[in-house]
């Protein structure tokens, strides 16, 4: 049960946002293109084990961890929710990120040997549901405490993507200072749901001078759920078939293989060589933009709506059927309206310092590798309240030709003391990677705002 | 041989991954004791009643008049505390009136709790209004002194599906000025176990 409890904790409790700081510019592993495919890489050719070159999960909460409201410490459970709902701000988030790399493969041009092809078909899901503080503490307080306090429906704000992503990039050395490279993505959306840029408030208002004691004012509301991929899947449960199931995955895998709705992106990078020693690196991830025009369904509520109690006498004039009145202020309308949304656009930068070159004669290389580097990493992830960021020292280290290290300490909106630790181990042509950051976190994976692990295989030449 | 030695450093940092990770004393049994306890304010009856739309027409000055009930009798659709929701996180109502009286004359407000076919059911509610000052001057407030309706109430009006209203108004003359106005809240008291 602890081992079973900690493997959970280890998948479940890990980063907040997809900042890879320790795969960012390891130029050893070939995973490294795919956050910047202008990395200055030296394979011949790379083939990751299908379904295993890059295993990716993610789960992370900012504001508060499991262990803030599950801890069997003695105290109220009822006390430990409002102290965290106290604590958690409306840009507080819960996000799951998951990808899974298919089929990732690379090879040298036999025309240009400056010129590196890579390309392959991950999967991915991405959620993050900000919370909805003004709502939350309605539901657990109440209004009574709030009157004249205005809950805003700007507080519900969540998008979540589930798709495939084909790509294919190339690599170029420029010149002996520089490396650039793009990576051009075809995205194959299965389902996706968002719920942003809502807008308006319900107040309960005292009102001394009023017709009765309070008005209850729904204000210019505009609240919205857009959904691509969930009708069908809808209209399959009514049916209340056996093979339901069936036909969930046979829809599914149709849209997995570009059958559901498409959009393109970019990634661009460059490495760049200030002196032989100092690199800065910079990329751009996820340019792109899904256009939803099938099964789509959106759901959009609008108006304004006081409400004062029954009026009495009640006359053909002031009628008591609220909730009818209510509708009729505020319609929910069905929408089919296609939309195109962008996905969540990540930049990367780092500057690096490498130092004592060692040529233990191991490597078949011109240019001996450097055994050892430090610098600094940027992140940005763009969310749909406002971007994330992150900053990271590194350190790098190349034990032997078998075994190469990195060590990070990040710094970022939730945490001070992130450390993080790659190891990647080359026999032969035979790799395999294992990166984990929060390492501090572990002596209480519950009590950890994030922790994230990677691991995966390669055959590198 | 350093092979060997790079499989057996994978293997002791992986365990010390393993055996160093762990997820302190967690309980989530604890979610069946979680219990929403919020407390919700909402509108409940108003009404207004100005004496001089009232007085009949044709009637002289200085004259006293009486209204006919229907008048001041009403019945509105109110099925909230008779609901299952009601009956099952609702810890108590309290029902609040407030009736502001300009009118120099005092009044009694009942009102009462009734089934889908009309039958009263539980207790009257009664307001007695003070008296108020006369037209133009600062109103009289009363306010009820309802006993809140506890679970064990709740449940007796389990049927209620409406509730009847009527403004006891005794014999008025027509020189007589102002107006009452009834304002009124309910606060519930949720009490729900997930």
């Amino acid at each position: 049960m602890r081992i079973l409890l900690c493997l959970l904790g280890l998948l479940g409790c890990s980063l907040y946002s997809q900042n890879k700081e320790t795969l960012y510019d390891f130029t050893d592993l070939p995973q490294s293109l795919m956050l910047n495919p202008g990395a200055d890489i030296n394979f011949k050719y790379h083939a990751g084990v299908p379904f295993l070159s890059q295993i990716h999960f993610n789960v992370g909460f900012k504001g508060a961890s499991i262990y803030d409201v599950f801890a069997d410490d003695g105290r109220d459970i009822n006390d430990k929710i409002e102290n965290t709902i106290n604590t958690l701000g409306s840009n507080d988030f819960f996000t799951l990120t998951q990808q899974l790399d298919l089929i990732n493969f690379g090879w040298r041009s036999k025309n240009d040997e400056n010129l590196y092809y890579s390309g392959g078909i991950y999967q991915e899901l991405d959620l993050i549901v900000y919370f909805p503080k003004d709502f939350a503490v309605l539901a657990y307080q109440g209004n009574q405490d709030f009157i004249n306090v205005p809950f805003r429906f700007s507080n519900i704000s969540a998008t979540g993507e589930f798709l495939t992503v084909y790509h294919f990039g190339y690599n170029k050395k420029v010149n002996k200072k520089l490396t650039f490279g793009a990576r051009a993505k075809l995205y194959s959306s299965i389902f996706n749901f968002r719920s942003t840029k809502n807008r308006g408030t319900f107040t309960t208002i005292e009102t001394p001078q009023g017709n009765n004691i309070y008005q209850h004012l729904i204000s210019d509301a505009d609240v919205s759920l857009q959904t691509a991929g969930y009708a069908s899947l809808r209209d399959i449960e009514s049916e209340d078939n056996s093979d339901g199931a069936k036909q969930v995955l046979n829809k599914f895998l149709g849209r997995a293989f570009l059958g559901g709705n498409l959009g393109v992106g970019v990634d661009i990078g460059f490495s760049y060589k200030l002196e032989d020693q100092l690199t800065v690196t910079g990329s751009m991830t996820d340019l792109g933009m899904i256009f939803y025009t099938k099964d789509v369904e959106t759901y959009r509520a609008r108006g304004s709506f006081a409400f004062e109690g029954i009026e009495t006498p009640i006359t053909d004039d002031n009628g008591q059927d609220v909730l009818d009145e209510l509708e009729e202020a505020i319609p929910i309308d069905t929408l089919n309206t296609s939309y195109a949304a962008l996905r969540p656009l990540k930049l990367n930068g780092s500057i690096k310092y490498s130092y004592n070159k060692y040529d233990d004669g191991t490597c078949d290389c011109n240019d001996p590798p450097y055994q050892d580097a430090f610098g600094l990493q940027i992140f940005t992830q763009f969310r749909p309240k406002r971007p994330q960021y992150a900053a990271s020292l590194f350190y790098y280290k190349r034990l032997s030709s078998f075994l190469r290290t990195k060590l990070t300490y990040t710094v970022d909106d939730y945490s001070y003391k992130n450390i993080g630790f790659l190891m990647s181990t080359h026999i032969n042509k035979i790799n395999f990677y294992i990166s984990a950051n929060n390492l501090l976190e572990y002596s209480n994976l519950a009590d950890a705002r994030g922790v994230s692990v990677q691991l995966g295989f390669n055959v590198i030449m | 041989m350093k092979i060997k030695k790079t499989y057996a450093l994978l293997l002791f940092i992986g365990a010390i991954l393993m055996t160093a990770s762990c997820v302190k004393e967690l309980d989530f049994e604890q979610l069946d004791e979680v219990v929403l306890t919020p407390v919700f304010e909402a509108d409940f009856i108003y009404s207004e009643f100005d004496i001089e739309d009232n007085i009949p027409q044709g009637t002289p000055p200085n004259t006293e008049f009486t209204i006919p009930p229907e008048v001041l009798r009403d019945t509105i659709n109110y099925d909230l505390v008779g609901t299952d929701f009601a009956i099952d996180n609702l810890d108590r109502v309290e029902l609040t009136m407030e009736v502001r009286n300009t009118i120099p004359v005092a009044f009694t407000i009942q009102f009462q709790f009734l089934t889908q076919a009309g039958q009263p059911i539980g207790q009257l509610y009664n307001i007695e209004v003070l008296a108020g000052l006369g037209e133009g001057t600062e109103p009289v407030i009363s306010f009820s002194d309802f006993e809140p309706l506890n679970n064990a109430t709740l449940n007796e009006l389990a049927s209620a599906q409406k509730i009847a209203t009527e403004i006891i108004v005794p014999t008025l003359n027509s020189d007589l000025r102002g107006a009452l106005q009834i304002r009124s809240k309910a606060t519930y008291y949720v009490n729900y176990q997930l």
